[in-house]
């Protein structure tokens, strides 16, 4: 069974927008771009069809929040979380397959699930700043600790530089 | 001992030219070498997040997230 190792770097960009809040106050927060590096290991089931494992490094860049008041009606509290740039890990599996039924030589698709975890074991603490009815956020801050999962496919051309035939 | 010269044989007898196809090419893909991709997809995140004052936690843990569409560019090299 042939194995193939590679290594890569990919970057995402998006608006995967979500929620931030904690209690009295609401925000929404936005993921905005990804990005990685890393080293996959597969082996190919067919001669076409290969099914590999991946993982590296990688950093999400998530938008700023400006917090509500968490009540109905609520306006702006005044709170807000500045932009922010979050170092983690991921760890992926996904398949790719050979087609040839276009007549162009060294297209790939391929399909990946990756799992990525941002803020090591204890978080990441971002300072809340501005002022509530005049009090302002001295020493407040958000520890938080990020996850994502990604679905991907992508089509792929090969062009076989420093390849191995 | 006659020769067997002006005889005839079975073996002299003109032969259909042998049937003779092209074996169908064998189809090879190349997984190694560099590449160039693109696509999208879409995910998830999720955050576990708590205020802190002067570093000390105030609030219990909240659980927070979105999803959405992203696209996504990508290259690397196999061997």
């Amino acid at each position: 069974m042939q194995t193939v190792i590679g290594a890569f770097s990919d970057i995402e960009g998006g608006s995967i927008n979500g929620s931030n809040s904690f209690p009295g106050f609401t925000g929404s927060e936005k993921e905005s771009s990804t990005w990685a590096v890393g080293g996959r290991a597969g082996v190919l089931v067919t001669p076409r069809f290969l099914t590999y494992f991946d993982g590296g490094f990688t950093q999400a860049r998530f938008g700023g929040v400006n917090y509500n008041f968490a009540f109905a009606g609520g306006g702006a509290s005044g709170l807000s979380l500045a932009a922010q740039t979050y170092n983690g890990w991921f760890l992926g599996s996904g398949f790719e397959y050979a087609f040839d039924w276009l007549p162009i030589s060294g297209l790939f698709l391929k399909t990946e699930y990756r799992y990525s975890q941002y803020g090591g074991n204890n978080g990441v603490s971002v300072p809340i700043t501005g002022a509530v009815a005049g009090i302002p956020a001295a020493g407040v801050a958000l520890n938080s600790q990020k996850a994502t999962q990604f679905i991907s496919t992508e089509l792929v051309w090969r062009f076989n530089w420093f390849g191995r035939y | 001992m006659a020769l067997p010269l002006g005889s005839a044989s079975a073996a002299d007898l003109p032969m259909p030219a042998p049937a003779y196809r092209v074996p169908p090419p064998i189809p090879v893909y190349n997984w190694t070498g560099c590449y160039v991709g693109g696509g999208g997809g879409y995910g998830m995140w999720t955050q576990n997040s708590f205020v802190t004052f002067n570093g000390t936690p105030i609030t219990a843990s909240q659980s927070n997230g979105g999803n959405g569409w992203f696209g996504q560019g990508q290259v690397g090299c196999d061997y």
